[in-house]
């Protein structure tokens, strides 16, 4: 019996170590190439497993020339720090991070870059100037610029709900603050409901529905992402209020699909630029000079121009 | 024939006692082995680093699971500890030192605060720590208004310190969570709480007919936790320059993992400090391992899960 038990525990692990030893080599990396290491910070989110994969498939097209490895934070600042540590031992020649956070990032980041490692921020920035490239959309303006369109599509004024991402995360702080810079000195509209459902749909669609129960009045919503406003949507839907106006952000697919059917009022496409990161990246291993920040321009993407933007194809 | 048998007794209680670090033994070989990178003093420090934070709640947590409990709010207190610090540095106008103290202080009494509801109240500890796990974690987010603390320039020299620095080559928080595992140690194997804490997770009723205050040790205990977790949070504060209330999400199950890896029953009674310390590091190289082997970050948690699984049935004693 106890044998049996042991030669059981002694399959398990062999089958285990074997696993391990064949991941292991197919990761081997030949030595001729350029080893980029990529430290995501979240793969929860849609948005970032799409930046992810346009990395990969901007990766492809140098097939000869880079390997690639990518470590994902699980949404955790110290788990991201340690993966950084983990890829600088690994001996990358280049660094691309997108930090969860700013302050808790830096100094990792600084110890990596003044090792001689060039790195790229993507999408957020850390504190200092111990980087080599950021590149990434401004949050703050694409919460100005739902503010202006919120301003100008509720001309007469209005009572506005406030869905929002994942509280003291920067995206959100940054939407936020940008849409109250504007917003807040409007007289005639108010922001009258405002809670975290954390960029997911259902969480948001729960919060809807309660706004919907306690406010007889909604003229817009304004959501951080288009996963909430998506699922306030539904919840707009199921009560048969018309004519609100919901404003998200990111620029998914299925977001561009709402608005050709007339739900959705507007979304901003907030770019990833990871294609442009791998591209700067080959351009600093070659030596080139590139500029310190590269600021993505963002997009506003309403019923008079999805068509150039809607891609059905596309993983997002 | 009787002889053997005797060898064969012999190899199975060295494999009872020492299972567990054989396969850390095991895993370090062949972590040296797959990869270059490994094998270097700093990638070693590195991991053991990156161990300390969950090495220290989980010793914690080991007293917690002796006792037969369990203690869920470890992530919260965990960012309630590093809010208040953050804010006190920031916004009170403490020094270091006060702060320091007013930050274990509430790390012990909200560990209190489990252990009192838990006894006095007669409840699970699961469902009083998955409330206070959820409470603490609101009180962290209305404490910081939702946004982080950031310390950045302000950071004092002694936090920092604590976070980032290094006594020789060794990192700070490796020598404070080894500090915290050999006075852990001491205290489940020669002192009274410690002996008091295996009667109680061995069987309650027995260890309160023969006239131990369970209720009290049971106090003491998760008071410990909390003061631990405290522990954490400063080096996590000192390493982050951020007092955010999204801090340590779903650490609790972090350092449950290194508990069971560590042989530690959930029942209660049998397990040790030694087996967690192990357990942790473990879990610490196999995310390192993983990551210098560039294993995808969805394989890893796959990976990890079946860890668990192997290493508990590789310490169930007797079947």
């Amino acid at each position: 019996m106890l044998k049996k038990v042991f030669l059981f525990k002694g399959i398990l692990i062999s089958f285990f170590l074997v696993g391990l030893i064949v991941f292991s080599s197919c990761q081997k990396a030949e030595k001729k190439k350029i080893l980029i290491g990529f430290s995501q910070s979240t793969m929860i989110d849609p948005w970032r497993i799409n930046m992810l994969e346009q990395m990969k498939d901007a990766v492809k097209e140098h097939e000869g020339e880079i390997d690639f490895v990518f470590t994902d934070g699980q949404n955790d600042n110290i788990k991201q720090i340690s993966d950084v540590e983990d890829l600088f031992s690994r001996g990358i020649d280049l660094l691309i991070i997108s930090p969860r956070e700013a302050e808790p990032l830096t100094s990792v980041i600084e110890r990596v870059f003044k090792a001689g490692i060039p790195v790229i921020t993507l999408d957020r920035n850390i504190t200092s100037d111990s980087y080599t490239c950021f590149i990434g959309a401004s949050n703050f303006r694409i919460g100005e610029g739902a503010g202006r369109l919120m301003t100008s599509l509720l001309e007469k004024g209005g009572q506005v709900i406030e869905i929002e991402g994942i509280l003291g995360a920067t995206p959100t702080i940054d939407r936020s603050d940008g849409f109250h810079s504007v917003i807040d000195s409007i007289p005639g509209i108010q922001v009258i409901g405002k809670q975290p459902a954390d960029y997911l749909r259902e969480p948001a669609l729960k919060i809807m529905e309660d706004f919907l129960q306690s406010q007889p009045r909604i003229d817009g919503v304004y959501a951080h992402n288009d996963e909430m406003a998506l699922g306030a949507l539904t919840a707009l839907k199921a009560e048969d209020r018309e004519g609100v106006v919901v404003i998200g952000i990111d620029g998914q697919k299925e977001a561009f699909e709402s608005i050709m059917a007339g739900k959705l009022s507007a979304t901003f496409i907030y770019p990833n630029g990871s294609a442009q990161a791998i591209e700067i990246a080959l351009k600093i291993l070659k030596g080139e000079k590139v500029p310190k920040n590269i600021e993505l321009k963002s997009q506003m993407v309403n019923k008079s121009n999805v068509h150039l933007f809607y891609k059905p194809d596309s993983y997002f | 024939m009787e002889k053997s048998f005797g060898i064969k007794k012999i190899i199975k209680r060295i494999w009872e006692r020492y299972n567990i670090l054989l396969g850390l033994v095991v895993l370090f070989i062949f972590s040296s082995l797959v990869s270059g990178a490994f094998l270097t003093a700093r990638n070693l420090l590195n991991v053991m680093r990156q161990v300390s934070i969950n090495g220290i709640i989980a010793v914690g947590m080991t007293f917690v699971i002796l006792t037969a409990g369990i203690d869920l709010s470890v992530g919260a207190i965990l960012a309630m500890v590093g809010c208040l610090c953050a804010g006190l540095l920031k916004f009170g106008g403490l020094g270091f030192l006060p702060v320091l103290f007013i930050g274990l202080g509430a790390g012990l009494l909200m560990g209190m605060m489990n252990g009192l509801v838990i006894t006095k109240g007669k409840i699970q500890p699961f469902i009083v720590t998955l409330a206070t796990m959820t409470s603490i974690r609101g009180l962290a987010f209305l404490y910081s208004k939702g946004r982080p603390i950031v310390l950045g320039e302000e950071t004092p020299s002694a936090l920092l310190f604590l976070g980032e620095g290094y006594v020789g080559p060794i990192p700070v928080p490796v020598l404070l969570f080894l500090s915290v595992f050999i006075l852990s140690s001491f205290i489940l194997r020669r002192t009274v709480l410690g002996r008091y804490v295996y009667a109680i997770g061995g069987n309650e009723e027995a260890a309160r007919l023969s006239g131990i205050n369970v209720d009290f040790f049971k106090i003491v205990v998760y008071s410990l936790s909390g003061l631990f977790v405290a522990v954490a949070s400063v080096i996590a504060i000192g390493r982050l320059g951020v007092g955010n209330a999204d801090l340590g999400l779903g650490y609790e199950l972090n350092a449950i993992a290194a508990v069971v890896i560590g042989g530690t029953s959930l029942m209660g009674g049998i397990g040790t400090v030694e087996g967690t310390f192990i357990g942790a590091v473990i879990l610490g190289i196999l995310s390192n391992i993983l990551n210098l082997l560039g294993v995808g970050s969805f394989f890893q948690q796959i990976l990890k899960g079946g860890i668990i699984i192997i290493a508990v049935l590789l310490s169930k004693r007797r079947s």
